[in-house]
């Protein structure tokens, strides 16, 4: 403002700095942090290196394109499913008028609370020979044995892409109904002018609209995909993953799985680099600030049934079906299992989910917006390689932090011996720190993804504006970015506590002494394939995720801008 | 509303971050009687024997359950490595660790008396604390007796179609696995490998109790199992389904008479170089191989106990004695990696019809 | 001098020169207009003064203070420059009130702002709608509170980017003189990029007609319309017509009459050009001694009307030529008028 210009030198030298200044605190808070998060990748590359003698020679004899084809067919498979289930019952519950809706609209995204190993367990339970399906078949027609009739092998390949779906797709649902929402009605409402009924707009516009959301809805679904060991191994399936695991622990080679986890990653990064190529110049900001009460289909007899039952058949499988029999397991065995330290497993769990989820929006935030701000194509590929560490199977990401930590540790306390002759001992490794690290390093892709997509909606006169007025690049976000992302702040933090709440190899490795959280607790029990006894503490965890979903829920459906829109959340 | 949600954030990580060094425990703080133990156990198996063990010496025991990643979380911790002993439940991990060089050696008269000489560590490195056999499940009313006796016979064609396993890349089998090679050599062992591949009734799946379930269920009429697990269905009083399943098997012990003997794996333990409470570490071992420790490994997990004179649980002594297969575990442990590559080349886990 | 002060900018995309040098002043209360087509560099030049693009070369001063020096590395973000900026699409915050849009850039307000916004508020017939959200207005409702806006901060530089391009026609003149009574009244210097001709000649001091990222005219509306500086510029503001000829002792001989060269040697190859409102037609009494052309079409805008002639060219083809004169003047096509012109409004470039 004109009252404080000084002199125009003294007025000069001041903005030198300041202006500087300015520019450089996000862009190299940016890249500080990117560089801090990618260390454990680093390491695991920096692993690679080592010789692994003759495993790559075994494994290309043997099992190598077994594992790319199974991992292949796994992702092509989820990715699928989740992006039909994803994106249609979003497009369902934001767009249509049907019986159940409301309940829907916040029920769709439970499962995202049920660990995939959990529901695999329950599943194969119900379908297997003593399941409850045979037995109802064997009743139903006077079979008398197995050898009676042909029934599928429950674990599979085809098990546990139906598995994974089951308990992925609300990563893409979440986005895609939070893109539906946002998306200005007028320019589906010229497709319909233009000829396109429902369906054809929905493929025509909604959808390609809604594709950067969907795209990292899908991302993080098949990211988590590749990363999983619990489920292909319990649906004895041989991924890369496993493949990973089996080079490590039976071949004691832990070059050779660091080169193998390498690889993975390479072909995660050069997927995501296919798609941003596939959709280069297209841009995907809101082009109008007018919006208004979305107009939704009624829908009547049987398409409305139809739609019912496609939102119902997701949710019962993926939710009500493994909530139930955890609960009668739960009634049944909670004497065996209740343990005194159970409150402090919850406790635990939840206390660190939830400063975990801070961080992580907090980061994935500043990261986001230092890419905006500087607009460069080097730092976007240097947040974006930051965040892959979520493709990378848990305890390999694990050992790809506990050696980086060690050397910090010991150099610090070979630092301090020497100059003040008093030892610091492990100030990171197996302290709750590493283990907040750990979760940052690992899903920093949640937060980063989900804050990257909601910037990119927002167009930029909105920063010019702001900055005009005087407000700072901080301010800016505080005042501007913030409100209008105010739903997928909160998105990105509950993807990030469930994953959390649910994250087993890292917490096991890089947890302190005597410090249990219910996924560990419910580890000892399912690594022996204990349903039973797992229950208590699985249904914990899917309780603690219920509450933040029904939360975000509401939050996401108010936050469209503009809204006037009151049955869209379940308060209303 | 804009300036709560930031503040709101913030406040919440900073009292999250408040609690959490609360909790966090006090790294480096050395109390004179502890002892600091990585487990492969998990926690409901291990902790009773344990808390007899404090309740005796008031030594506490912080623990953690570790298994993928232990060895990598000692040497990065290098001289700081803040855990003192190690717990394992197969020869493999004991083998692994001492290749790597963290333990270090332990002469304990007490451990020494307690502990054959065949069941340790030559220079004390590392100590077994209970065997474990790994033998035939057969359906009593499918399986004549006599008619499966050996670790070959299981490759025999007779039992086309007949046998269940849980997956070739577990530990357990692996290790099994690595005794065939041990003795036969990679040739035999790949021609016995491929013999009982095609003898599988389904694709290698699931635990060892659901071995023993396919043959109730007459999904196949073998199976390859720990002895503890038969002990643990026939005793589960919470689901008296798996008591069926029990009663729909014989255990058999495998190559007796005049064969090389049972197959046998070891739970054991070690103490770590540069540890802060080695003398603590090695009492608890101490514990970990006395009457009270073993009695409890017999009785509640059916495993057998190494100290001779402590007598098995009346279930395991109904199955009869038998002979072990001599062979050192550590002898085996080498050609573990072998192993694991055999059942690739064989494409083992792909099951009978690959 | 008080005010904007741009000197030398240019400024490149991926090595692309899109602003050549550019040097201009706006002074306080001054309204100047960036006239051009699309991707001539207007819109670059102003995000480029007001900071919202980095520098490359050249100074950007307000109020006598170098906000940007690229010699010296100096650049200074816009949140510190006190300016306003006002976006196409208005960028109004989607969140906030309309009171709350406005009082966005005022901070910890004083009595006199507070003061001032109520009375703009006023001004602007918006009092009733200060506690709305922005969806909830009509465009010209929006335009306005994205104005008051960025003049609440009381800047010392005002960027316009296509102020009016969002509104329809009708509604664009009353809004034009609202605006342009706000910032007279604000007296700040105002830089607005826009391509629309009429709306620059209303609303600017000065006009700076942009091409190819150059400026090829800085003058006043009066200037820059009947004193083009080139074809381009004569072209811009308008249908032109236009001929070829030669200059010859002095004069350009062509089909619609022979005109002064304005200095340009003989033999040099010209165009000539005519602005339809520079034609006088009436109807021809047959006479040999001025020449008639038939007429094409003639059609009525109401207040003048436009008339199509051919007119013969050099060469035997035929010229189509526009004509606008005051009034009701609809001759039957096919019937012939004669034409005269008046001087003033014949431009001879050099032909290019």
């Amino acid at each position: 403002m004109p009252t404080n210009v000084a002199t125009p030198e003294r007025d000069l030298s001041w903005h030198d700095g300041a202006g500087r200044a300015r520019i450089d605190v996000w862009t190299l808070g940016t890249i500080a942090l990117a560089a801090v998060i990618m260390v454990p990748l680093v390491s695991v590359v920096v692993m690679a290196l080592s010789p692994s003698e003759r495993i790559w020679s075994h494994l290309v004899d043997t099992v190598l394109w077994q594992y790319v084809r199974v991992t292949l067919t796994l992702m092509i498979g989820v990715g699928i499913g989740v992006t039909v289930i994803g994106a249609g019952t979003a497009w369902l519950v934001t767009m249509c008028r049907f019986p159940g809706r409301r309940i829907f609209n916040w029920a769709m995204l439970l499962p995202l609370a049920v660990p995939a190993y959990v529901l695999a367990f329950v599943v194969t339970d119900q379908l297997e020979y003593a399941g409850s399906v045979q037995t109802a078949l064997r009743a139903l027609f006077g079979w008398q044995s197995r050898q009676d009739y042909w029934f599928p092998e429950v674990r599979s390949l085809g098990s546990a892409i139906v598995v994974m779906t089951l308990v992925l797709y609300p990563y893409v649902y979440l986005l895609a109904r939070a893109a539906f929402l946002e998306q200005s009605v007028c320019v589906i409402e010229v497709s319909l002018t233009l000829g396109r009924g429902p369906w054809r707009s929905f493929f025509h516009v909604a959808l390609p609209l809604a594709r950067p959301a969907i795209v990292v809805g899908v991302t993080l679904a098949l990211m988590e995909t590749v990363n999983d060991f619990g489920t292909v191994d319990f649906f004895a399936v041989n991924t890369f993953t496993a493949g990973i695991y089996d080079v490590w622990l039976n071949m004691n080679s832990r070059a050779g799985a660091a080169q193998l986890a390498t690889v993975l990653l390479l072909f995660v990064l050069a997927l995501i680099g296919a798609e941003r190529w596939g959709r280069r110049g297209q841009r995907f900001h809101h082009t109008t600030t007018k919006y208004r009460d979305l107009p939704r289909y009624q829908l009547r007899g049987g398409r409305a049934a139809l739609a019912f039952l496609a939102c119902l058949l997701p949710l019962a499988l993926g939710f009500i079906l493994p909530a139930t029999v955890l609960a009668g397991y739960a009634l049944d065995f909670y004497e065996e299992t209740l343990s005194r330290d159970f409150a402090v497993h919850a406790l635990n769990s939840l206390t660190l989910s939830t400063v975990s989820a801070a961080i992580a929006v907090a980061a994935g935030v500043f990261m986001a917006y230092g890419v905006r701000l500087s607009g460069g194509s080097m730092i976007r590929s240097v947040t974006r390689l930051a965040s892959v560490g979520y493709a990378i199977p848990g305890a390999v990401l694990a050992i790809g932090i506990v050696f980086p930590l060690g050397l910090f540790d010991n150099a610090v306390d070979g630092l301090s011996r020497t100059l003040f002759g008093v030892p610091t001992g492990l100030l990171l490794s197996g302290t709750i720190a590493g283990l907040v690290y750990g979760y940052l390093a690992r899903f920093l892709a949640l937060s980063y993804g989900t804050m990257e997509s909601s910037l990119g909606k927002i167009t930029p006169s909105m920063d010019g504006a702001a900055r005009t007025l005087g407000h700072t690049p901080g301010g800016t976000l505080r005042r501007v970015h913030f409100p209008l992302m105010r739903g997928s702040l909160l998105t990105a933090a509950l993807l990030v506590f469930v994953d959390c709440m649910k994250e087993l190899p890292l917490t096991l490795i890089l947890r302190p002494f005597n410090y249990d959280t219910l996924a560990t607790f419910v580890y000892q029990y399912a690594s022996d394939e204990l349903l039973e006894e797992s229950a208590l503490g699985a249904l914990s965890i899917v309780g603690a995720g219920i509450l933040p979903v029904i939360m975000l829920s509401v939050t996401v459906a108010r936050s469209r801008p503009g809204r006037v829109d009151n049955d869209a959340g379940i308060a209303a | 509303m804009t300036k709560s949600l930031f503040q709101k954030t913030g406040t919440l990580a900073a009292f999250g971050i408040l609690a959490l060094s609360g909790l966090a425990p006090l790294s480096g703080a050395v109390a004179a009687e502890e002892v600091n133990l990585y487990s492969y156990r998990q926690p409901f198996l291990i902790d009773p024997v344990l808390e007899r063990f404090t309740a005796k010496t008031g030594i506490k025991v912080n623990s953690v359950y570790v298994k993928k990643g232990m060895l990598e979380k000692i040497k990065a911790a290098g001289a700081n490595n803040p855990a003192d002993a190690v717990l394992t439940v197969d020869v493999g991990r004991l083998d692994e660790l001492r290749a790597a060089d963290v333990f270090d050696p332990v002469q304990s008269d007490i451990l020494n008396a307690n502990i054959p000489a065949h069941l340790r560590h030559p220079d004390g490195l590392w100590f077994a604390l209970t065997t474990r056999a790994r033998v035939a499940l057969v359906s009593k009313d499918r399986v004549k007796p006599g008619e499966l006796t050996s670790i070959a016979d299981l490759a025999d064609p007779k039992f086309k179609g007949r046998i269940c396993v849980r997956s070739g890349k577990h530990g357990y089998n692996i290790a099994l696995i690595a005794s065939v090679i041990a003795h036969d050599g990679e040739a035999a062992a790949e021609k016995w490998l491929r013999g009982l591949k095609a003898n599988l009734a389904r694709k290698p799946q699931g635990n060892d109790r659901a071995q023993a379930k396919a043959i109730y269920e007459g999904i196949c009429d073998v199976a390859i199992s720990n002895t503890y697990y038969m002990g643990l269905m026939m005793t589960n009083d919470k689901k008296p389904e798996q008591k069926q399943w029990a009663a729909a098997v014989r255990l058999t012990y495998l190559d007796q008479d005049n064969g090389r003997g049972q197959h046998v794996n070891v739970s054991g333990a070690g103490v770590l170089k540069g540890a802060k409470h080695r003398a603590q570490a090695i009492k608890l071992l101490e514990f970990l191989s006395s009457d009270e420790a073993q009695r409890i490994y017999a009785e509640h997990n059916h495993e057998y106990p190494v100290k001779p004179g402590v007598p098995f649980s009346k279930l395991v002594q109904s199955w009869g004695s038998f002979k072990i297969d001599t062979l050192s575990v550590q002898e085996i442990a080498k050609y573990r990696p072998a192993a694991s590559m055999l059942v690739d080349k064989v494409r083992f886990n792909d099951g009978p019809n690959s | 001098m008080s005010g904007l002060t741009v000197r030398n900018l240019s400024h490149q995309f991926d090595g692309i020169p899109v602003v050549r040098d550019v040097s201009f002043a706006a002074g306080a209360g001054e309204v100047v207009c960036l006239l051009g087509p699309s991707g001539c560099g207007k819109t670059t030049l102003l995000r480029v003064a007001a900071g919202l693009e980095k520098l490359q070369q050249g100074q950007v001063l307000i109020d006598d203070t170098v906000v940007a020096d690229a010699a010296r590395g100096l650049y200074l973000p816009p949140e510190k420059r006190g300016i306003g900026l006002m976006f196409q699409d208005y960028a109004l915050f989607p969140h906030l009130t309309v009171r709350e849009n406005i009082q966005f850039g005022v901070g910890a307000a004083t009595a006199e702002r507070r003061g001032w916004i109520e009375r703009a508020l006023e001004m602007m017939d918006l009092t009733s709608y200060a506690g709305s959200f922005p969806h909830t207005l009509s465009g010209g409702q929006q335009q306005r509170v994205a104005l008051l806006r960025a003049l609440a901060p009381n800047p010392r530089a005002l960027f316009l980017d296509e102020p009016f391009s969002g509104l329809d026609v009708t509604r664009r003149a009353q809004v034009r003189q609202q605006t342009l009574d706000v910032l007279k009244n604000a007296g700040v210097a105002t830089l607005m990029v826009t391509h629309d001709p009429e709306e620059a000649m209303f609303m600017a001091d000065r006009i700076l007609v942009m091409n190819m990222g150059r400026v090829v005219q800085d003058g006043t509306p009066v200037e820059t319309y009947f004193e083009p500086a080139d074809a381009f510029v004569a072209g811009f503001f308008g249908p032109i017509n236009r001929m070829a000829g030669q200059v010859a002792g002095g004069r350009v001989k062509t089909s619609l009459g022979t005109f002064t060269a304005g200095g340009l040697s003989d033999g040099t190859r010209v165009d000539v050009l005519i602005r339809p409102e520079g034609l006088r037609l009436a109807p021809s009494e047959g006479g040999p001694e001025t020449p008639a052309f038939e007429v094409i079409s003639a059609r009525p805008l109401g207040a003048a009307s436009v008339v199509s002639l051919a007119v013969p060219h050099t060469n035997g083809t035929r010229l189509s030529v526009e004509a606008r004169v005051p009034g009701v003047f609809l001759p039957e096509p096919g019937s012939r008028v004669v034409v005269t012109v008046n001087e003033g409004d014949v431009h001879v470039f050099e032909a290019s």
